[in-house]
């Protein structure tokens, strides 16, 4: 059988031959790149997390799986790695809902359109570093623009980053502002690819607006919100910037923690860059398994069109 | 004339809600030229004025010269453009391949690639120092460049992008005697501008905004690039509060030239993005 | 058909090849000749240029050593990067260092051991300076960090506030602090608190001399003996709770500014700081004349806690350099240099040679009291410098602060916690 599919083999050798290699050399530069600046520190991470080492030491000490013993019972793994899911699951379905009826707006035939354009995708542009020091006076009970709102209310402001309730919810509002920007880009693209003819024939048979919206732009729009679901949720669980710059992860850590930003502070600041990595590769496993799960989900209930 | 009147008496609730949208997704900015204009004082008085009493443009002529910042700004440049250059050039080359050219198993290594999306820049901190001290790459422009080049999110995209290509006009191409370096050339670049100005524009973008590496990368002020030069402003927690207007005031001129770029190709980008990524 | 492959391959490889030549054509000026040597620094502002400018009165001073002074972010930055940096093996030569690293940098054998240089011919004289200061970065036998850019502790106040509450001097012990705090708090004819006695900072750095003045202590030295859960931190830290949950103390966050922005603008009448806050809060204090003093005395009189950074040899240094890295240490390091760092800074110029060095600098009343608190420094970084006890210490302190844990609970917990942790830090 071995030979058989041996000798096959190398009928397809000799005829594809020029294709094959072609191919490999079109890939070849990349592939390297990928190989020595992506594998090679995954794999690196892989051999670190066995070991327990601070980086500073000139030798390492191999401890096994000891620091994957270690994370399964700590509870800072379980907080982290609840507020990244919270973040991620929040910042992507509100942002998307958001985008959606924004790119529905900035889809709409109005003067000036470009002006809105361009204000509503400003915070995909924005430096996150910057973007996250706005956000630090915005929220600000007192000092912020929003005094004046809660002083009409006659609220109390809350004091978002010092309560440790309130931090990851900050975390959120960022994350969705900057999101937002970022999908509605795709969902007005999205808008724009619609075949017209459709929506003109449907409203003239008197569809309303939801069923509208529920037989023709939702199943439309279906690879688009995948796509953002998928890429949404890889970026925010990488979130690092704005938990950096805004909280820290206090007020009391890890209360806004997440999870790219603990590693860092565990490699860091306590010097545990082999936990660190164990650490790493678990959250390596979740997120290809987050998404894996969305794209099961998405092949039974999204419809590309070929 | 039926659409018409809907259009106009539409007119009015949308406009409202526009307006209402982009000052909600806007007010960072406002409040951070604001800022930027007020003096020190007027930052910290409460209740908040929105209004600077005096714009104090001098904040940042202030904020230009607490750093080396055209220095920044010209490594920034050279950084994003030449990232963004070679970026793009290799994930045209590799989306072309599993796209058009055939190969055993190509499917997997697609996934390989894609799949990478995931690694946190964070996790490949140290291996890749480690690697790039051995090739004595520390505080030189390919340290800074090199690292990022291959990114499987322009390698998605324009792999989307070229499988739509229309496979007879290919076919006819081949059927000419057309190599693949050709084709590519010559009908997959031209066909897919929008798609290849919005990659770009992304990868233009990361690079401008990034900030660790280029931190642990580069060891003297004339390597470093915008993103650290804000970090001369922020002083930390330890050491006392920061000068936020001048830090505002840098906020603003580093991020102006991605606004102005984006402004500009904001049509394309839109246009890129509906033919690339959207499409199965 | 071939040239498209060529195109498209020449131009990869010209892109390569120009950011290659771009890289290359950056690199340094070399010196002419002598040593070169690379010293890493944060702070930024007059701190950093003050720094820059003694280095470059070293390398006139010293033609044969050229020293070149790069600024490498906030102290967690500069940390960030020297981990890296000595994980390759590579890395500055001198380096300014926070308190938090000196320990694990020092035992995982990141730093030079600058006992025979200190000892050694061309010693440095630190006769004169706190005792604890010079015993600050002993780790273990060895000495490793030197203190340079020193902060002490100094106590703010309200002079208007206080003349309206009938008091001229600042209060002399802590019990009168507290009592103080809420004899200060103004509030309108509906309760609501107009101005509180008090803003803590969000660090817990003045909470070390609060304690150890009161006679309580966080950890021994060699961390044997932790306890964070000592009946005066107790004590203490509910007595501060109980300010805030009166509205007598209010904990500002740092995005406001924190607390230094709550007493330029008049919302305190009394803060926690450093001599670092010096010319913030007399450029900015809106409306009234802002007192500064030292921290109240407690039981065991007065002690305080330094804060700031100093300098350090990294082990990266190669040998045939290490001499000339000491000399660059030596001469930041000498009461001339200190003394215009303190001038140029306001931090605190810690041994009577400085000082005289510094010039009229004490004839201003304000930096006389800054100075008053160099016999009472107990240079004892030991919080800092074990991560186990300062998340645990730092994180007990929000609790209590924040959520208005209770005190006795918090600090129970956070002791186990340290206590659980320092195993694997000392081993």
């Amino acid at each position: 059988m071995t030979t058989h599919a041996g000798g096959q083999f190398t009928r397809r050798w000799r005829k594809e031959r020029r294709e094959w290699m072609t191919f490999l050399l079109f890939i070849l530069p990349n592939a390297i790149l990928f190989l020595v600046f992506t594998y090679w520190p995954i794999c690196y991470s892989f051999w670190l997390s066995m070991t327990d080492w601070d980086l500073l030491r000139p030798a390492h000490a191999y401890v096994g799986f000891a620091n994957y013993r270690e994370l399964v019972s700590d509870p800072s793994f379980w907080r982290v790695l609840r507020n990244t899911l919270v973040y991620a699951g929040t910042v992507v379905v509100l942002a998307q809902v958001c985008a959606f009826l924004l790119a529905h707006l900035l889809n709409a035939p109005v003067y000036g359109q470009g002006i809105f354009r361009t204000v509503a995708f400003l915070p995909h542009v924005t430096m996150t570093a910057a973007a996250a020091l706005v956000w630090v006076l915005l929220l600000h009970p007192q000092y912020g623009p929003l005094s004046s709102v809660y002083s009409m209310l006659a609220l109390q402001g809350p004091n978002w980053l010092e309560s440790s309730g309130l931090a990851l919810a900050a975390l959120i509002v960022v994350g969705v502002w900057k999101e937002t920007a970022f999908a509605s880009l795709f969902f007005l693209a999205g808008l724009q690819g619609m075949p017209r003819e459709s929506f003109e024939a449907a409203a003239l048979d008197g569809a309303g607006l939801l069923a509208r919206l529920r037989h023709l732009t939702l199943p439309l729009m279906g690879p688009t919100i995948f796509f953002l679901a998928i890429t949404g949720v890889i970026a925010a669980t990488k979130t690092f910037d704005t938990v950096a710059i805004m909280t820290e992860g206090g007020p009391v850590y890890p209360a806004s923690s997440m999870y790219v930003y603990h590693l860092y502070v565990l490699a860091f600041r306590e010097y545990r860059a082999g936990y660190a990595s164990a650490f790493a590769l678990v959250f390596f496993a979740i997120t290809i398994g987050v998404v894996l799960a969305q794209f099961r989900f998405a092949l039974r209930r999204v419809h590309y069109g070929e | 004339m039926n659409r018409g009147r809907i259009f106009w008496a539409s007119r009015f609730p949308v406009y409202c809600a526009l307006i209402c949208a982009t000052l909600l997704l806007g007010l960072p900015f406002f409040w951070m030229v604001l800022t930027s204009l007020k003096s020190a004082q007027e930052v910290a008085v409460y209740p908040p004025r929105w209004w600077p009493q005096t714009l104090l443009w001098a904040n940042y002529a202030e904020a230009w010269s607490s750093a080396p910042f055209a220095r920044f700004y010209w490594n920034s440049i050279v950084v994003a453009c030449a990232g963004a250059a070679l970026q793009i050039n290799g994930a045209l080359l590799m989306a072309y391949a599993f796209a058009i050219i055939r190969f055993p198993g190509k499917t997997l290594l697609l996934v390989a690639v894609i799949s990478t999306m995931i690694v946190p820049e964070e996790m490949k901190l140290v291996p890749n120092f480690l690697l790039l001290n051995k090739l004595g790459w520390i505080d030189t422009y390919a340290g800074l460049i090199v690292p990022g080049i291959a990114q499987a999110f322009p390698v998605f995209v324009l792999h989307q992008q070229f499988r739509q290509l229309p496979g007879s006009l290919i076919e006819a191409a081949k059927a000419d005697g057309a190599g693949h370096g050709r084709i590519l050339w010559q009908i997959a670049i031209p066909m897919s501008k929008p798609v290849l100005t919005a990659t770009a524009l992304v990868a233009l973008l990361g690079q401008w905004n990034a900030y660790l590496w280029p931190l642990v990368i580069t060891n003297s002020s004339i390597m470093r690039t915008l993103p650290l030069g804000l970090a001369y402003l922020r002083k930390q927690a330890e050491e006392g509060s920061a000068p936020w207007n001048l830090l505002m005031a840098a906020a603003v001129f580093s991020i102006v030239p991605v606004v102005i770029l984006y402004v500009f190709a904001q049509k394309q980008f839109v246009e890129g993005i509906m033919r690339g990524a959207l499409k199965g | 058909m071939k040239s498209h492959y060529i195109r498209v391959f020449t131009g990869s490889v010209c892109l390569g090849i120009a950011v290659m030549i771009g890289a290359c054509g950056e690199k340094r000026p070399r010196g002419v000749t002598g040593t070169q040597l690379a010293y890493w620094r944060t702070l930024s502002g007059a701190s950093g240029e003050a720094q820059d400018e003694l280095v470059q009165r070293f390398n006139t001073a010293n033609p044969s050593t050229q020293v070149t002074s790069e600024y490498q972010g906030t102290y967690g930055d500069l940390a960030t990067k020297l981990v890296t940096a000595t994980a390759a093996r590579s890395g500055p030569d001198v380096t300014q260092l926070g308190t938090f690293e000196i320990r694990q940098f020092a035992r995982s054998g990141a730093l030079v051991d600058l006992r025979p240089y200190l000892e050694g011919a061309r010693g440095i004289d630190r006769s004169d300076w706190p005792p604890t200061m010079a015993r600050a970065g002993e780790i273990d036998g060895g000495v490793y960090w030197l203190p340079f850019n020193v902060a002490v502790p100094v106590l703010y106040y309200n002079t208007e506030a206080f003349a309206r509450a009938g008091r001229a001097a600042p209060p002399e012990t802590w019990t009168e602090f507290f009592s103080l705090a809420r004899t200060l708090t103004v509030r309108n004819e509906d309760g609501a608190v107009q101005q509180a006695g008090l803003a803590l900072w969000s660090i817990t750095w003045p909470m070390f001399s609060m304690v150890w003045s009161e006679g309580g202590e966080l950890t021994s030295r060699d961390y044997s003996n932790i306890t964070l859960n000592d009946p005066v931190v107790v004590k203490l830290l509910a007595e501060l709770q109980s300010l805030i949950q009166e509205g007598s103390a209010i904990m500002p966050d740092k995005a406001s500014g924190g607390h230094r922005a709550a007493f330029v603008n008049r919302r305190v009448a009394m803060i926690l700081d450093s001599q670092d806050a010096f010319s913030e809060v007399f450029k900015l204090a809106h409306g009234f004349m802002p007192g500064v003093a030292n921290y109240p005395a407690g039981v065991k009189g007065k002690i305080y806690a330094p804060g700031g950074g100093g300098l350090a040899m990294l082990s990266t240094c190669p040998e045939d350099r290490r001499e000339a890295a000491w000399s660059f240490m030596r001469f930041m390091l000498a009461p001339e240099q200190i003394g215009y760092y303190a001038k140029q800074t306001g931090y605190a110029a810690y041994s009577a040679s400085a000082q005289a060095s510094a010039g009229d600098l004490l004839g201003d009343p304000r930096y006389a009291v800054i100075h008053s608190t160099l016999p009472f420094i107990r240079a004892d970084f030991s919080v800092n410098m074990s991560p186990a006890v300062r998340t645990s210490f730092d994180e007990a302190f929000q609790k209590i602060m924040v959520e208005g844990a209770d005190p006795q609970t918090a600090l129970d917990a956070a002791d186990a916690k340290a206590e659980a942790a320092i195993k694997r830090e000392l081993s």
